[in-house]
């Protein structure tokens, strides 16, 4: 094998580099594992097996990859990156190379310096996960991977120190850190928005699309992903009045509703009555769009509100920081627009049995009002069921509903109940968003749920503008009074759904549930939802503000001085411990001395405990019998092998205790003869 | 008001005294700076918090803000694992110019055990140990040794980067003590005038081998080429040294005079020579130089021989 230990020898790896390549591959995991959901699943293979070579390449004698191969590696690496990525530079990425790098790191740690640039790569590792998930468990894991990498940052800049130390000396200090943490995080300086004009984008995975057919709801009922949180400021809205409005379906096809034009930015609303102020957290992996209370009054700043009520979809997608909005319960649009005309528009044929109907409503009533009041009248008398499990459509897909199956769920109601509007002459759409929600009592704050995910429609009054209607609630009242899963049949209802007739052990696990998920709200908007505008309102509260130049003295004042404090405190614990924790040995070595002290004879520092006992021999032999027991006991515990007695401590201190020089008297010098 | 700030300005520029061990480091004034490391660390630490500021990413800057948290508490464990440090005691022997003085500084942690710490002398390099808890370690440190002469260590320093190697940590202190140099023994013919002893003859010479001949000793580097007993060398036998009684018996005075050369520090160094010449073959010597007068000890004692090797240390150089 002379190739290899030439090869060996052309690299050698530093004595200080030798047999911290497990802890460092350790250190690597911590971070590599936040990262395993996100990343193609070769990036963990890729890693696992260069640290399982380079953590057996050292017992094993196998050879270190030279330079040449190393580069070809790591362009092996980055171009596998590039090829899974498909080409898309973004966070993942950025997360992938990294990753790449971070498997190939300990193959090329020779010297000292490479170790730790390996752990500055750990800590990297970690703190890039955080952009792709920052939930309450995954802080918790980013602590306790900061003491994992941090403790081996100890063991290797300290060989010495034993590896539970390491721990426990990394878990001390992180202890100590996090006060000091908490202070740097809320009064560092924030800024809304983006430093450099590069955001992060996440797409979210399940939600509203601009095409609504039947069966649409009814798929996204089946889910309990929470898709926001709303905190407001007064009383929660009664569970029939909390509409949140997503999107408004214009045009319809014969099967199917979409949102095909891009209405006019900028709406006319005219409330009346209170204005609910409340605060939207939205989970940004669930859903891509702002679902506002109906109407919204006043809109978070950087958003921007369409002709048709709902809001703009945010360029860079939405931010995990409350939304701040004010709705009005009861309101008035304003004129019919020219562009609406797109809602009174059918196609040209088809469902004639439906177009019959609604044309004699029309020609019955004196006002749009008493068509809407026929149509709900219709749905509510003629034995129309709301069920998750509709027989399927076919054909004249309205007609058939409204003669013949008279089985459906919300969005079957709203589009029928649309089509016959429009049929009428009456301008009517369909607006999809979520109703009700869940009360969370432990937080006092609504879990909005894809569950939630509801239809109804919208007709446009003279005086008025539009006007919400819901027909589902003249089917199933349940549903709009008390909420998701309620006036469903037994059987349609999701297995999750809570009713009246719920165990008590559901009943528990809701509780928890709920409980966690408060946890979880709090922290996503005090800590991750920390913001500016929170900042501005945290730092009024300290008479100190961000905005002007003398507010931000007092502000920088207060987080100089709550730092100092820390440290100062930090320090003081450092200090105290140090002067109490006395181990009980030498604890007892040290009231000897002094017992010794009283009768003259002081140990100077640089005498060992032997030559002291030489000296008491010389000078005061009567205590010559109980000092040599003492500092033999003594010497055995401090130098002697540890570990066989436990009870000697207590011996030393016992026997220490119980000497006492005054009570020994000196014997009569002896008379030779 | 004045007069304090000038001498609170005064005490922290100044070096301080001198100090004699024991010592507790807790006493000295303790500095800590960042290493390179630790500037690499605050560079990363920088850059996560600008990513974060950029994405405004609020679990980065908690982590950013965690690791620098982290590093400023560490600081407290860097001083602190030097600040319990007692320096014991210290011990050295005197050693020829050019080479090494080893100088033994016994460092005691307290009841906690230390890692890592560093000490040694300003330009000197470092020692690293640990330090078990409650035990005392000692260090040798090298000191370079130029020129003959006593002379005050240069300022000692114990250092740490305990316990991540972001930041340094150290003490500088000026020991109260002195170093010898015995000057660089230069090889000279053993010359010697007669010791002014009562009882003894007129100028002897060990090289004129007028006394009886003793007995043969192995050769050791140094000896006289003319004392080297050529005949067995010639069997074969090895090296040896002829050795005479004259030596035993007359005392010697190694005199500056006899000295052939000019140059003081040159004749220091052979000097230096004939000490140790006469105190390994055991013949009683003296010594006579300018400022110096030395009588005969006992043969082979080695305080008169350090007497001697000190007084030709601590002659005042030639201008």
């Amino acid at each position: 094998m002379s190739t290899s230990s030439t090869k060996k020898g052309r690299h050698p790896r530093e004595e200080a580099v030798k047999g911290t390549l497990p802890l460092l591959v350790a250190a690597l995991a911590a971070g590599l594992i936040p990262h395993m959901t996100h990343l193609s699943p070769w990036i963990p293979v890729w890693c696992v097996g260069f640290w399982g070579y380079a953590v057996l390449s050292e017992p094993k004698g196998w050879p270190l990859p030279r330079t040449l191969s190393r580069v070809c590696l790591t362009f092996l690496g980055f171009a596998c990156v590039f090829v899974s990525s498909n080409g898309v530079i973004d966070n993942r990425f950025g997360a992938s190379l990294l990753c790449v790098m971070a498997g190939l790191k300990p193959l090329e740690t020779r010297r000292e310096r490479d170790l730790f640039i390996a752990i500055f790569i750990a800590y990297f590792m970690v703190v890039s996960s955080l952009f792709f998930s920052a939930s309450l468990v995954m802080t918790a894991y980013m602590v306790a991977a900061m003491i994992h990498i941090t403790a081996i940052l100890l063991r290797i800049n300290c060989p010495a120190v034993p590896l539970k130390e390491a721990f426990k000396v990394s878990g001390a200090i992180t202890g100590k850190a996090v006060p000091l943490t908490l202070v740097l995080f809320f009064f560092f300086p924030r800024i809304d928005g983006s430093l450099f004009g590069i955001t992060a984008t996440r797409s979210a995975s399940s939600g509203f699309s601009t095409t609504l057919s039947p069966g649409s709801v009814s798929q996204m009922v089946k889910s309990q992903a929470p898709v926001f949180r709303v905190t407001f400021d007064g009383v929660i809205p009664a569970s029939d009045q909390r509409y949140f409005r997503g999107i408004v379906f214009q045009t319809f096809n014969g099967t199917s509703w979409r949102a095909a034009i891009r209405p006019p930015s900028g709406a006319t609303v005219k409330g009346s009555g209170p204005i609910a102020s409340y605060e939207i957290m939205v989970e940004t992996k669930n859903t891509d769009r702002l679902f506002p209370l109906d109407l919204p009054v006043t809109l978070p700043k950087d958003t921007a509100q369409l002709a048709d009520h709902t809001m703009q979809k945010p360029k860079g997608g939405l931010k995990e920081a409350p939304y701040r909005f004010g709705s009005a319960t009861a309101y008035t649009t304003g004129p019919f627009a020219p562009w609406e005309a797109v809602f009174t528009r059918l196609p040209a044929g088809g469902n004639p049995q439906s177009r019959r109907l609604a044309r004699r409503w029309r020609a019955q009533a004196t006002d749009a009002r008493q068509v809407v009041d026929s149509a709900l009248a219709y749905l509510g008398t003629n034995g129309f069921v709301y069920t998750l499990t509709p027989p399927l459509l076919s054909g004249e897909r309205i007609d058939r509903f409204l003669f013949d199956t008279r089985k459906g769920f919300c969005e079957h109601y709203a589009s029928a109940f649309v089509f016959l509007m429009r049929a009428a002459g009456v301008p009517a759409r369909i607006v999809g968003g979520y109703l009700g929600g869940t009360v969370n009592p432990m937080g006092n704050y609504l879990i909005v749920r894809q569950a939630d995910a509801h239809a109804w429609a919208e007709v446009w009054l003279k005086g008025q503008g539009w006007v919400r209607v819901d027909p589902t609630s003249a089917v199933a009242p349940d549903r709009v009074e008390r909420g998701a899963g309620f006036g469903l049949p037994e059987a349609d209802r999701p297995s999750f759904f809570i009713g009246d007739g719920a165990s008590f052990l559901a009943r528990g696990l809701q509780r928890l549930s709920l409980g966690w998920d408060a946890l979880n709200y709090h922290w996503d908007t005090r800590v991750i939802g920390y913001s500016g505008s929170l900042q501005e309102a945290f730092l009024k509260k300290l008479g100190a503000s961000s905005r002007s130049a003398k507010g931000w003295v007092a502000a920088a004042a207060w987080g100089v001085a709550l730092c100092c404090a820390v440290f100062g405190l930090a320090w003081l614990i450092l200090e105290l411990r140090s002067r109490t924790k006395i181990p009980p040995v030498r604890a007892s070595w040290a009231l000897f001395q002094k017992k010794m002290e009283k009768e003259q004879i002081t140990r100077h520092p640089a005498t060992g405990p032997l030559d002291f006992l030489d000296r008491i021999k010389k000078e005061a032999p009567h205590l010559y019998p109980e000092a040599r027991r003492i500092i033999r006991l003594y010497v055995a515990l401090t130098y002697g092998p540890g570990g066989d007695s436990t009870e000697r401590p207590q011996e030393l201190r016992r026997a220490v205790n119980r000497f006492n020089p005054r009570k020994i008297r000196p014997r009569s010098p002896k008379t030779g003869p | 008001m004045r007069i304090a700030v000038a001498n609170a300005l005064l005490r922290f520029t100044s070096r301080g005294p001198r100090r004699p061990l024991p010592l507790g480091i807790r006493a000295l004034r303790i500095y800590i700076l960042p290493t390179g490391r630790g500037l690499l660390f605050a560079f990363a630490v920088t850059a996560m918090i600008g990513g974060a500021l950029n994405y405004t990413n609020n679990p980065g800057f908690l982590f950013a803000f965690l690791l620098a948290s982290m590093a400023l508490m560490s600081t407290l464990y860097t001083q602190k694992n030097i600040k319990v440090l007692t320096l014991v005691s210290e011990k050295h022997v005197p050693v020829f110019a050019g080479k090494p003085l080893w100088f033994e500084l016994a460092v005691k942690a307290d009841a906690a055990p230390r890692y890592r710490v560093a000490a040694g002398f300003k330009d000197h390099g470092r020692v690293v140990r640990d330090i078990p808890a409650g035990e005392t370690v000692t260090f040798r440190l090298p000191l370079e040794t130029l020129t003959r002469g006593r002379f005050r260590p240069p300022p000692l320093i114990v250092e740490s980067t305990y316990p991540f190697g972001l930041f340094r940590t150290w003490v500088s202190i000026r020991l109260d003590t002195h170093c010898l140099v015995f000057p660089a023994p230069l090889p000279h013919a053993f010359e010697t005038a007669a010791a002014p002893t009562p009882g003894q003859g007129a100028g002897t010479s060990p090289h004129s081998e007028t006394g009886d001949f003793r007995e043969l000793k192995t050769y050791r580097p140094g000896d006289p080429g003319s004392r080297i007993a050529w005949k067995p060398l010639a069997r074969g036998q090895g090296l040896w040294t002829k050795s005479f009684e004259a030596e035993q018996n007359h005392a010697v005075t190694l005199s500056w005079d006899l000295i052939r050369a000019t140059g003081t520090e040159a004749r220091i160094s052979h000097l230096c020579h004939l000490v140790l010449e006469a105190h390994r073959q055991g013949i009683p010597y003296g010594l006579s130089a300018p400022g110096i007068a030395i009588a005969p000890g006992a043969p082979a004692s080695v305080p008169h021989r350090d007497q001697c090797l000190t007084a030709l240390a601590m002659m005042p150089p030639s201008d």
